[in-house]
């Protein structure tokens, strides 16, 4: 084949499986987009099923087969579990939507659920932000029984011994560290963010 | 919106199970994918859509109608608040169907990438949990029994915020 025969193409292939790879906006982990890629490359034809392993064999992405005709159905055992099949981002999201009492509810459910509310980057990057507009909450999961005195939190540089944040939404962590009076635990905080302190409303504990 | 119809551009999207749909291009615009795809010439004359059963697409393209007859609220300012309620309305009623179908419609969203419609499913699913135990929730969501927590485990995650279970 000689020089001559190669030509520069400038114009972008029609229909080229790159063009369908496109990335949606919005989403931001690489999970997503990850799914995002799979699910591009199923509606081109590709296995009806999909199953996508990250390096450990955990499963991160699972596209099951949807028989025609199965949402008619209302045989709910012969259906595969609900939620299951359903990507960690949507129950994330649907999680971030819950006040904190429904959150700790949910954390008994099962144990996919207990590892997601339990993840630092739910509690202070998904759940924080959202509950800003409702009474707005930290979870706090579970705390050393002794030596509570006072709150200290760390703010965005890091921080501590000041009850305030940075700004809204930004609080890291809460350590608990002395005994208060009457009260064994805290549990909920919530931080008032019109005049940017902490304010943390006790919990008593029964005993 | 309908005095363009018999003229503008259809699309015709084919469920799993072979049934065709035919929708104005404005419509299936509300699906970012269809969109993308449309805007790169790689959409055919029909789409099909292997994983989305003809239930689940019929409910996706008659939220998609409804929202792409809305006016969108970053298009004016100051925009009919009787357009915003009519579309919260609807979209409560949207959602009044049962578990697995809302499980299907996310999924089929999330295909279609209709950032909306995910949005109105997780909200509903939260809306429905809302309040419920454990084992409520378990049964409504039908949970998978082999994911359970040991009776050791549950109750050490009652005991971290026992104060929520009184």
């Amino acid at each position: 084949m000689g020089d001559s025969e190669w030509k520069e193409v400038t114009r972008k292939k029609h229909r080229s499986v790159f063009q369908k790879l496109k990335f949606p906006q919005g989403k931001t982990s690489l999970v997503d987009d990850l799914a995002k890629i799979s699910l591009t490359v199923y509606v081109s034809n590709f296995p009806t099923q999909l199953m996508l392993l990250n390096a450990y064999g955990d499963t991160i992405i699972r596209v099951p087969k949807i028989e025609p005709g199965i949402g008619v159905t209302n045989d709910y055992d012969s259906l595969y579990p609900l939620m299951e099949a359903l990507d960690d981002y949507f129950l994330l999201d649907m999680l971030s939507r819950l006040d904190v009492k429904a959150i700790i509810y949910c954390k008994c459910v099962c144990k996919r659920w207990r590892d997601l509310v339990l993840d630092p980057h739910f509690v202070s990057n998904l759940h924080l932000p959202r509950s800003l507009s409702s009474p707005p909450s930290l979870i706090i999961h579970g705390l050393p029984r002794e030596n509570f005195n006072g709150v200290n939190t760390y703010g965005d540089r890091g921080s501590r011994g000041e009850v305030s944040v940075g700004r809204p939404g930004y609080l890291k962590w809460v350590e608990m560290q002395q005994q208060l009076d009457g009260c064994q635990l805290t549990h909920v905080a919530s931080h008032n963010l019109s005049d940017n302190r902490c304010s943390f409303p006790m919990i008593k504990m029964p005993h | 919106m309908s005095t363009s119809s018999s003229s503008s551009k259809k699309i015709v999207l084919k469920s799993a199970d072979n049934e065709t749909f035919e929708i104005d291009e404005i419509v299936a615009l509300e699906s970012q994918a269809i969109k993308n795809m449309i805007e790169d010439e790689c959409a055919d004359n029909v789409i099909p859509l292997g994983n989305i059963d003809s239930k689940t697409l019929s409910k996706i393209i008659e939220y998609c109608k409804k929202h792409a007859e809305s006016p969108k609220k970053d298009d004016n300012a100051d925009i009919d608040e009787k357009a915003v309620e009519d579309l919260k309305s609807f979209d409560a009623e949207f959602a009044k169907v049962d578990m697995p179908l809302i499980q299907d419609i996310l999924m089929a969203a999330n295909f279609l990438n209709i950032d909306n419609l995910i949005g109105l499913m997780c909200r509903t699913i939260a809306d429905r949990i809302k309040g419920k135990t454990p084992e409520e929730i378990r049964k409504i969501l039908n949970i998978n029994k082999n994911d359970l927590l040991s009776p050791e485990q549950e109750a050490k995650a009652r005991e971290e915020n026992s104060w929520a279970f009184d």
